[in-house]
């Protein structure tokens, strides 16, 4: 997803079921030990977030979060508070506590499956941050009833990056570039060239060599789309996103790429943008600053560019420079 | 978009994030905060909680903070470390607890029962020794400590004052070792073990970042003799621990070869060791440990005349010999591939539960859990009732003596023969 100057220092590793890739600068001291700290830290985000892992926070709070308070890690406790702010911001259109749903279609590792309406109805009555209650006090999470579940998809790679990039930051680095698979990157200041990252967003089916192309500096950018995962039936395509309001997929064609500072938020933005559309997106965007949303047709053209309010500090992404 | 916005990553850092969210989500969720305050106590002990402290708050006293945190009944009050920025992070993770630089003016505290220990390597034994001293219990990161003396001492200290000393050698809580060892030593499914081959294989300079040169050996410690003990300790005693563990046995004699041959880089302990144990009864384990290669990683091979069994904290693989007769539960085990050969996979009960048709008696394993959180509240547990910790000061002394004895090895290029009075507290 990136294009980078020629010169750089690239470090992989696999986590959460995709390899991550962080770039540095070719002058930049400790390269290796700053690429360890920086997985360190998804690594860790993984182990908090992850529901593969039956020892994660998050797996704990799905199993034993109905019977009483479950205690996790404040980072966890963080995580989760933010999301459900994103998730009030939006409306819940993003909203990580819809685990039932996701599982309800068989998108937390099984094969896509309709299920009968009776069934999306009861899912819905276990849908919705509002089933959730955070207690700082004691550190614990607790669901509200039987069936709740939490699913980080839209969130956890963001939270991953964000961390790695704080670590990165507090360790001194001031240029750096690191993306979770396909969806999501993060950048710290510009590139070793003192231009902003090139980030080109490539639509699948269609021509690499039209991918446009966004810069970033100090800033994240996510991007949501149907087609990445999907599967047909009834004559009709079943996208991976669902809307938390309805319990249905979101059948709109194109793409979402959103910007701003936190690559949890972008990874959370671009989903309920994807849910939203143009119109919805830009109502809770208002006055928010410059987070911001560009919407892509299924042909990867620019369709419509929303948020990006005047208020000043935070992210400074650029504007969008060529298809 | 001003910093505070939830489009920052401010969220992560700033120390009253959560006390706004938290109280916005008390808003939202009055119905189930209201009834989470009539059914049941915020604590999850019926017990007056632990106070606890940690000394040591870098990149492992973090990870076992974020643990510790999480344990029901205790409540982290101090964190200590002379490094800012680790001790700024701790409070992140522990926001209501007290900072100090000073480890002792954290021992002085009378309210405080326990600490984690998890500083360099040649700070173990002091701090420690310090610790139960002020009548504290004591969780002490693995190796030991830096010498046998130092072990000794500590183990001496332990006896002295009755204080739980648990040791951080987590694969002996690990709920696959605990499972794959009844396999190895109660079902016998090796057979007779010959042969023990384990490697803890990265590809890395193990060197962490550092702002300042003059921070040098205080954040990579790891590399220099003068405070690590290098390979051996910091990756290999768990394993080597396992392996005295699993066999029963503590070895008669070490050989061993290392050197500094990749990474020249100013460090002073090999960045590479290939170490050969004797076991009693002819039984050799051959033990590697690199900076060059991750092929494989980690793991610990037994091998034995009617099987092998290949355990990481993760997974256990169990291959039997083709000569081997089939065991009477193997065909209803979960299975899997591996290098072309079908394998029995250990996966925490599940191997069990699958024999119970056979009589046997079922393990209780859980693999839900993390190993840092389970020896975590291992060590709480041991606090409360006084029961001892399973990686406790005298299989920590042996695997202490046995890794030290491999640098000895290798370093003077002899051969060791292990006597009694090595492992002797």
């Amino acid at each position: 997803m990136t294009e980078e100057p020629a010169s750089v220092l690239r470090f992989r590793r696999r986590a959460m079921g995709c390899i991550w890739e962080l770039t540095l600068c070719p002058d930049q001291p400790d390269a290796p030990a700053l690429a360890e700290a920086a997985f360190e830290q998804v690594c860790l985000a993984e182990r908090l977030l992850s529901v593969f892992l039956p020892s994660s926070d998050i797996s704990r709070i799905n199993r034993e979060g109905q019977s009483g308070p479950v205690k996790v890690s404040p980072l966890t406790l963080r995580a989760l508070a933010h999301a459900f702010q994103l998730s009030e911001l939006t409306a819940g259109a993003f909203d990580i506590a819809c685990g039932a749903l996701v599982r309800l279609w068989g998108f937390e590792g099984g094969e896509g499956r309709k299920p009968a309406q009776d069934e999306i109805t009861r899912a819905l009555k276990c849908t919705g941050r509002h089933n959730v209650m955070l207690d700082e006090a004691s550190g614990t999470v607790r669901l509200a009833r039987p069936g709740v579940r939490l699913n980080p998809g839209g969130y956890g790679k963001g939270f991953g990056l964000d961390l790695a990039m704080e670590a990165l930051r507090a360790a001194g680095v001031q240029s750096a570039l690191m993306h979770a698979g396909t969806s999501s990157v993060a950048a710290l200041g510009v590139d070793s060239t003192g231009r902003p990252w090139q980030v080109g967003i490539r639509i699948p089916g269609q021509n690499e060599g039209r991918a446009a192309v966004l810069e970033l500096q100090d800033g994240s950018l996510s991007v949501s789309g149907i087609s990445e995962q999907s599967f047909s039936g009834e004559g009709r395509r079943f996208g991976h996103v669902l809307d938390p309001r309805t319990g249905w997929p979101v059948e709109r064609e194109g793409w979402a790429v959103a910007l701003c500072e936190s690559a949890a938020a972008s990874d959370a933005l671009a989903t309920a943008a994807l849910v939203l559309g143009p119109e919805g997106t830009e109502r809770i965007l208002r006055g928010r600053g410059e987070a911001r949303v560009i919407f892509y047709d299924e042909k990867g053209r620019p369709i419509r560019e929303v948020g990006g309010g005047p208020e000043p500090g935070g992210a400074r992404t650029e504007s969008h420079v060529s298809e | 978009m001003s910093r505070n916005d939830l489009f920052s990553r401010d969220y992560l850092t700033r120390r009253d994030f959560l006390k706004g969210s938290a109280a916005a989500a008390a808003t939202v969720a009055v119905f189930g905060a209201q009834r989470a305050q009539a059914e049941e106590p915020a604590q999850n002990s019926p017990e007056e909680p632990i106070r606890a402290g940690i000394i040591g708050t870098g990149a492992q006293g973090t990870f076992l903070l974020s643990n510790a945190v999480k344990v029901p009944g205790v409540e982290i009050v101090a964190c200590c470390d002379i490094y800012e920025p680790h001790l700024e992070k701790s409070l992140i993770l522990a926001p209501d607890a007290e900072p100090y630089q000073d480890y002792r003016r954290l021992l002085d505290r009378k309210d405080i029962q326990a600490v984690i220990i998890a500083t360099p390597l040649h700070l173990h034994a002091q701090m420690s020794i310090d610790a139960m001293d002020a009548g504290k219990h004591v969780f002490c990161e693995k190796m030991m400590a830096y010498s046998i003396e130092q072990a000794k001492a500590m183990a001496r200290k332990q006896r002295e004052t009755g204080k739980v000393l648990q040791l951080g050698h987590q694969r002996r809580v690990n709920s696959t070792y605990r499972h794959a060892y009844r396999m190895l030593n109660v079902d016998k499914v090796c057979g007779r073990v010959t042969q023990v081959r384990a490697q803890w294989h990265r590809n890395g300079s193990w060197r962490r970042a550092v702002p300042d040169k003059s921070l040098e050996k205080q954040l990579n410690w790891r590399l220099y003799r003068e405070y690590s003990q290098g390979l051996m300790a910091e990756l290999g005693s768990h394993q080597i621990d396992a392996v005295n563990w699993f066999l029963n046995a503590l070895p008669v004699s070490v050989m061993a070869s290392g050197g500094i041959d990749y990474w020249k880089d100013g460090r002073t302990v090999y960045d590479n060791i290939s170490v050969i144990y004797e076991y009693p009864g002819g039984i050799r384990c051959t033990y590697t440990c690199i900076t060059t290669n991750e092929h494989e990683a980690y793991y610990e091979m037994y091998m034995g005349d009617e099987g092998t069994l290949v355990v990481t904290p993760e997974k256990g693989l169990l291959f039997r010999e083709p000569k081997a007769e089939q065991l009477v539960w193997a065909p209803m085990a979960h299975k899997d591939e591996s290098k072309g050969k079908e394998a029995i996979v250990l996966d925490a009960g599940a191997t069990r539960r699958a024999r119970e048709g056979s009589g046997q008696e079922e393990i209780k394993t859980d693999a839900s859990q993390d190993d840092y959180y389970v020896e975590l509240e291992e060590f709480f547990h041991s606090v409360r009732t006084g029961k001892k910790p399973a990686s406790d000061p005298e299989s920590a002394l042996q695997s202490c003596v046995t890794c030290l004895m491999a640098n000895h090895a290798a370093q003077t290029g002899r051969k060791i023969q292990f006597n009694e009075k090595m492992f002797q507290i």
